[in-house]
């Protein structure tokens, strides 16, 4: 009866060790920080802080003239870059292919996209090194709107209609250390000239033209994902109204950030034209409401910047008289 | 005298039974996956890929994104650890505690997570958050990378070096320093590239480079620069796992 009495307090004393060593660790586990977000965030809150836009009842939409990317049209491309080799197929899902030119003294790249005709050359050891011992010598602003210039104007891939729209540090390596606030130590290792243009005095957007250059003002990657277009017709559009609810409803005209909004304050709305990202295969360019501002996530004020189409459906877009 | 030595034992197996009762559901209420224990854990043997991903707050693309990095690793050899989506995603399969990521993001060599986030944490779905800079301790026991697709989850790199250390032995954590967009093919994009040869942040680069405007920002961070070179298993150099310390290294490169 003893060893039965024994045998059952020790037993109570291992329940106990075992159910403290337990549960505070469950209780750890899901304790999260009680400021920061959960369920509400998922509400996303706007407030239009600007009048709607007068707009007019229909828009030009375009068409766009896509090039037959063949392996023989990659390889001349290939020339305009002093890159040569085999065109090879990279990605079917992304439509890429490639050319890798090792024959120098540093390898060069280019892809190009069959579905937009858009292409990327680099310089890879150039353009993504894995640290720099010191600042690499980086042309002033206006320099490099020169260079950026002067590359794509002798290479014929600098569209009349193209604007330098920024110059901005496009690549920075950094180092931090325990106890210092920020890094311990930053280099800016390539600059980006960025090009924007407009259709008939409307801004386009989602497309890219970017020369990046680097250390002694060498260019070492452009992308250029612009598409040839061609006007194609008049349609009707969405009213401002119409196209404010649909920002609210989350319907917009390329997939949603991947950000928790608090809330948005919308700070002014103009029509654009989008375009969509070089992988994918875009036969018609449509108006697009720009919805711009500052959004705030846990707290913190960002801008804000999201698309809606401004396009109708088939049926609704029509003009009487001016059928295709 | 046997009758009562066996009532004693008695009461020390439903003691035990209640034991196991407290103690079972803190290490198992996480729905383990059997393939999630079996198989090489720790770092070496057959290459291993997991991902996560949330599709809370209208992120639809994200299990396409997540699933086709997933598939397109295993299509390719990589043993096919687990894939978990929104009820199925957990924190604990991230977070230290009890040593829950060992059976999920640290018990494979590289994992891919698409969904909501911050420059604090990554949100598995409504209130299911993991917090860089004190639930997370990665690469001690088999990750060596990972790709966080949700905004601003690498814009403050500290976080990694917070109370515990996220840089823990992973060697790449890639991520964006800005918002990110919800597009299905970064994931897939990102494992074509991989196998292709690139190295673990420029495939990242690329990947969301093809997808995301010139306002957007992809951040890439690492214990040191030792690792800017690694390949995945199989396609070129990794380098040994970085000794962990007090110091770290980013890479901030804008996309185009």
């Amino acid at each position: 009866m003893i060893k039965t009495q024994v045998l059952f307090i020790l037993s109570l004393v291992l329940v106990a060790g075992v159910t403290a060593t337990a549960i505070p660790a469950c209780s750890i586990q899901d304790q999260d920080d009680p400021t920061l977000p959960s369920d509400s965030l998922y509400d996303t809150k706007f407030t239009l802080n600007t009048a709607l836009p007068d707009v007019n009842e229909s828009y030009v939409i375009y068409r766009t003239v896509t090039p037959d990317v063949s392996d023989e049209y990659v390889k001349k491309m290939g020339e305009r870059f002093d890159t040569y080799g085999k065109a090879e197929k990279k990605s079917e899902s992304t439509g890429r292919i490639q050319i890798i030119d090792n024959t120098g003294e540093e390898s060069r790249c280019l892809s190009v996209y069959e579905r937009s005709g858009g292409i990327v050359y680099e310089i890879p050891e150039k353009a993504f090194p894995a640290f720099v011992e010191s600042q690499p010598i980086l042309p002033s602003k206006a320099e490099a709107r020169e260079i950026a210039t002067n590359f794509l104007k002798t290479r014929n891939l600098l569209p009349e209609d193209a604007e330098i729209e920024s110059v901005e540090v496009d690549k920075i390596y950094k180092e931090y250390m325990i106890g210092h606030e920020g890094p311990t130590l930053s280099y800016n290792m390539t600059l980006d000239v960025h090009y924007s243009r407009n259709f008939n005095g409307i801004p386009v957007y989602g497309d890219e033209l970017s020369v990046i250059i680097g250390d002694k003002g060498e260019v070492v990657e452009v992308i250029k994902s612009w598409r040839d277009v061609q006007p194609y017709k008049e349609v009707k559009i969405k009213t401002p109204e119409l196209a404010y609810s649909d920002l609210i409803a989350s319907r917009f005209a390329r997939p949603p950030t991947e950000n928790l909004y608090e809330k948005v304050v919308v700070e002014d709305i103009h029509i654009g034209y989008w375009m969509e990202p070089r992988i994918t295969e875009q036969k018609v360019v449509l108006p697009v409401y720009v919805f711009s501002g500052t959004g705030t996530v846990n707290g913190i004020e960002r801008p804000y910047v999201e698309f809606v189409s401004a396009a109708l459906s088939e049926e609704e877009r029509v003009i009487p008289g001016n059928s295709p | 005298m046997k009758p009562k030595v066996l009532s004693g034992i008695s009461v020390l197996i439903v003691t035990l039974l209640i034991v196991g009762a407290i103690f079972v559901p803190a290490v198992s209420a996480d729905e383990i996956n059997p393939g999630a224990i079996d198989g090489t854990g720790d770092d070496g043997g057959t290459p291993e890929v997991g991902v996560e991903w949330s599709t809370a707050g209208g992120l639809d693309n994200s299990d396409d994104s997540a699933g086709g990095f997933y598939n397109t690793l295993g299509d390719a050899g990589w043993t096919r650890k687990f894939n978990k989506g929104d009820a199925n995603a957990l924190e604990s399969h991230f977070e230290y505690f009890n040593n829950g990521d060992r059976n999920y993001i640290d018990g494979v060599d590289i994992a891919f997570f698409n969904g909501h986030g911050s420059d604090q944490h990554i949100s598995l779905g409504p209130g299911k958050d993991v917090f860089f800079s004190s639930e997370i301790e990665w690469g001690d026991y088999d990750l060596e990378w990972i790709g966080l697709h949700s905004c601003h989850s690498t814009a403050e790199p500290g976080n990694f070096k917070g109370s515990h250390y996220g840089l823990n032995g992973v060697h790449l954590i890639c991520g964006f320093e800005t918002e990110s967009l919800n597009y299905a093919e970064d994931g897939p994009s990102f494992a074509e590239r991989l196998l292709d040869g690139e190295n673990v942040p420029i495939a990242w680069y690329h990947a969301m480079d093809e997808t995301h405007p010139s306002d957007k920002v992809v951040q890439m961070v690492a214990e040191d620069n030792s690792v800017w070179n690694d390949c995945i298993w199989g396609q070129g150099s990794v380098a040994s796992d970085p000794p962990v310390d007090g110091l770290w290294s980013a890479w901030s490169y804008k996309l185009h």
